[in-house]
């Protein structure tokens, strides 16, 4: 009995002093805080917090979208990140890259992997404007806001079914008007 | 809704009624540039038509063009370096007669690379462009062993310095990407037809095979064409001229 | 017939230490070899842009193949209910899972992005025979894995057969799957032919059961249990009609395309002129693979079972070489982008590519095999898949108490 008793109390302090000695123990082994290099412009496209959580899936969504459809919007894609972020490296070259780089320096703290750059360029464009603020007709403006199909109003569901019936008939046109010129 | 959903459905709408009516009388231009909004639709389908009696021997214009627009890197390494664009020559085993032309993706309408890949990382644009989306390729080369063009390369290194026209890296298939970041931009050409125009060559005509006042649809229509296999039914978007 | 007891290997010789550690040996070299082809790219490779599918392919498509031949045994006794292969079924379903799991690793492991499996598992596209075939692998682990359980489990036994049934048929659409990602290729002249799915259904028995075999007679011996000769005498015979229904198809093919002006080109090139393809071939193929292993399973020349090991052994080898032929000379020859025209670029259209396999993908290649035995040498020290005795006596239904190899009985001619 008095040996588990005494088990029990060593047990105990150990907790205690690991409890008190933690904060010195995370301060010691700690990754230094990244030092985000500020961009061009005054402000991102959207919000700091917001863009930090859930850059990726404004990324994701435009990626989608350029590679499918050809929507070459500026305000969510990459290249415009790029113009704005990118940082002279080491080597003097304009870069997200780098130990400093805007991506890399905070992927690197995260340790996350950026598989974006092993294709995509990671240097600004030469004749890059910057495009800030959104077009007035971008629908993906609304990027931020997507509604899923059960929170749309009647509007929004007679506006959709029209769209899906107009798509028909220019896709039986076509075909109608492929014959007629192609000759196929 | 956005007012640039609306405008595109409006623009679609519009264009429908444009190719409804008989074909000559078009009341807006088709093939006028996208906004950067707009999605790529099935109203144009795009395409080349390569005039093989135009091609000079020995000219590599387009080639080097298309080299440079989508900084195609020379690795050093002739078997597995990327092609998207080449000079053929074909000699008729019979007669000996030469010709030389360029061959790159034929941008078919039922692309035998797009019904094998098993990712749906090969694809077919509305507009008719054939295009491997890098993302979710894996790189398994499946497509290669399906095109019957010889169209496609993997990137088999690392590669650096890539143009910010044409995202590519190691471990993916690629292609001729009929100049996409152009068509999309509104250029209404290709690297490798500009080159050939600046050689004076003018032997690769881009343009609207669904548009009948395109250049290409009138020069189809006027005289003989064919297609590259055209025993596979594949209906490509790429046509020769004078093709023996 | 007696009750057949099951047990687990013992497991704790040098020996079996020893054959683990080569296994795993060559397993972690494969995997060690696969990592230098991905981070240098597939330049380390002799694959190219006119030779995509290489070494690792050929390795592969042989152990997915062998995979669905290695279940026969258990096919044989399940459906068509000949008792005398009932006790070889678990070892027979753990081989084809094993030789699966081996094919799938390198097939893996030499793509392009193979960091990427996860979007191989959640993009699909349900046109590409690759996406079907995804789901046929990955189902047969369940089915095969679910009929196993049946066959373990006493009081599921009774459910044995429908669940080996269902094995048989999904093995059957596999291996169809297998052959059409070649038959269905239209570009180039070697495939486009709806042959390929019965040929490679065909090759898959007689690879199956050679590696069924290499694995079965060993692990007696080594284990010191009883093999009958009935038994390997029925499999060995079982093996020399599938070696012959195999040539039988190749001539088929052949002679298809013989007849067929447009494939002139592409027979000349493999039967005649083809340099190693042709060599591969004809002496890979058709003599190691085929005439030679004809000869020791069809006549008593064959019975002692080192010469059974022995035509195994050279189905596998010849098993490869066809593959190899089909994979590789498939490719080497040109694709015909122009018929009736020699054509020249500098993208080696017209011109035949000769492949020269580097080291990493063949390390890469030879580990499909290791895992393969690997897995299977562990499993039967964990689970009863091995019966403690084959002998004659207890597995044969219609033992007399002599040994007579030669004699077939007609239940037995039947089910050939």
């Amino acid at each position: 009995m008095t040996h588990l008793l005494a088990m029990a109390q060593r047990l105990a302090g150990a907790l205690i002093i690991t409890v008190l000695l933690s904060p010195l123990v995370i301060a010691d082994s700690s990754v230094p805080k990244p030092e985000i290099p500020k961009a061009k412009g005054d402000q991102c496209v959207e919000d700091t917090d917001y863009m930090r959580r859930n850059h990726m899936v404004t990324i994701l969504h435009q990626r989608d979208e350029t590679m499918r459809s050809g929507i070459r919007t500026k305000k969510h894609s990459l290249k415009n990140c790029i113009n704005c972020h990118a940082t002279k490296t080491e080597s003097g070259k304009l870069s997200v890259l780098g130990d400093k780089g805007f991506c890399q320096s905070c992927h690197t703290y995260a340790s996350v992997t950026v598989d974006c750059f092993s294709c995509h360029s990671s240097t600004p464009e030469k004749n890059a404007d910057l495009n800030l603020k959104a077009s007035k007709n971008n629908p993906h403006q609304a990027g931020l806001t997507y509604k899923r199909a059960t929170d749309l109003s009647k509007k929004d569901k007679k506006a959709l079914s029209q769209s899906v019936s107009v798509t028909i008939t220019e896709t039986k046109n076509n075909k109608a008007a492929d014959n007629s010129r192609s000759g196929q | 809704m956005s007012i640039g959903r609306r405008d595109f459905l409006k623009a679609g709408a519009i264009a429908t009624t444009a190719t409804a009516l008989a074909p000559g009388i078009n009341l807006i231009e088709l093939a006028a540039a996208r906004s950067p909004e707009q999605a790529a639709s099935a109203v144009n389908r795009w395409g080349l038509l390569i005039d093989v009696n135009k091609c000079a021997k020995g000219c590599t214009a387009c080639v080097d063009a298309c080299r440079k627009e989508n900084g195609i890197s020379d690795e050093g390494s002739p078997t597995t370096d990327a092609q998207w664009i080449r000079k053929v020559t074909t000699k008729d085993k019979a007669t000996g007669y030469e010709q030389a032309f360029p061959v790159m993706c034929q941008h078919c309408e039922h692309p035998p690379c797009v019904d094998v890949c098993p990712t749906g990382a090969s694809f077919k644009r509305k507009d008719g462009i054939v295009l491997v989306d890098k993302h979710i390729c894996i790189g398994c080369r499946y497509c290669m062993m399906a095109c019957p063009y010889k169209a496609r390369s993997f990137i088999h290194e690392e590669i650096t310095d890539q143009s910010h026209n044409a995202p590519r890296g190691k471990g993916t298939v690629e292609s001729c990407t009929l100049c996409v970041h152009k068509i999309d931009r509104g250029d209404g050409s290709t690297a490798c037809a500009d080159a050939c125009v600046d050689e004076n060559h003018k032997a690769i005509i881009f343009g609207d095979l669904k548009d009948p006042r395109s250049e290409i649809s009138r020069q189809l229509k006027a005289q003989p064409s064919s297609q590259i296999r055209a025993d596979l039914n594949l209906n490509t978007g790429v046509r020769y001229r004078g093709l023996s | 017939m007696k009750a057949i007891h099951y047990s687990v290997i013992p497991g704790n010789s040098f020996g079996y230490i020893l054959l683990l550690g080569i296994l795993g040996a060559l397993t972690t070299v494969g995997m060690g070899a696969a990592y230098y082809m991905e981070h240098n790219g597939h330049i380390v490779t002799g694959m190219n842009n006119q030779i995509v599918w290489g070494i690792p392919h050929v390795f592969a498509v042989f152990l997915i193949v062998a995979a669905s031949g290695a279940l026969n045994v258990a096919s044989i006794a399940s459906v068509f209910g000949r008792s005398l292969y009932k006790p070889l079924a678990r070892l027979s379903a753990l081989l084809a899972i094993a030789l699966l799991a081996g094919g799938l690793a390198v097939l893996v492991l030499d793509l392009g992005r193979p960091d990427r499996l996860i979007v191989a598992m959640t993009y699909y596209n349900f046109r590409s025979i690759f996406a079907w075939n995804i789901y046929l692998y990955t189902g047969f682990f369940v089915v095969v894995g679910v009929y196993l359980w049946m066959m373990f489990e006493r009081r599921m036994n009774q459910f044995t057969k429908i669940a080996g049934f269902s094995a048989f048929i999904w093995r059957l659409t596999l291996t169809t799957g297998t052959g059409s990602i070649f038959g269905f290729l239209v570009a180039r002249q070697a495939y486009d032919a709806a042959l390929m799915a019965p040929m490679f259904i065909i090759m898959s028995f007689a690879f199956g059961l050679a590696m069924f075999l290499l694995v079965l007679i060993p692990t007696y011996a080594w284990t010191h249990r009883d093999l009958g000769d009935v038994v390997l005498e029925r499999l060995r015979k079982l093996l020399g009609i599938f070696v012959a229904s195999v040539l039988y198809f190749v001539l088929v093919y052949h002679l298809t395309n013989l007849y067929i002006t447009e494939h002139h080109g592409v027979e000349r090139f493999i039967l005649l002129d083809g340099g190693v393809y042709t060599q591969v071939f004809w002496i890979g193929q058709m003599l190691i693979g085929g005439l030679i292993p004809l000869l020791l399973c069809l006549t008593p020349l064959g019975r002692p079972r080192p010469m059974i090991l022995l035509a195994s052994t050279l189905i596998v080898i010849g098993g490869i070489a066809q593959i190899y032929v089909i994979i590789v000379g498939g490719q080497a020859y040109p694709i015909e982008i122009f018929p009736g025209k020699e054509v020249t670029s500098s993208f080696f259209d017209g011109f035949t590519t000769i492949y020269q396999p580097s080291i990493p993908e063949i390390l890469l290649g030879l580990s499909g095999i290791g895992i393969t035995l690997l897995i299977t040498t562990f499993a039967i020290k964990v689970l009863p898949f091995l019966p403690n005795s084959l002998a004659d006596k207890d597995v044969d239904p219609d033992f007399t108490g002599q040994v007579d190899a030669t004699s077939v009985s007609p239940t037995e001619s039947a089910a050939v």
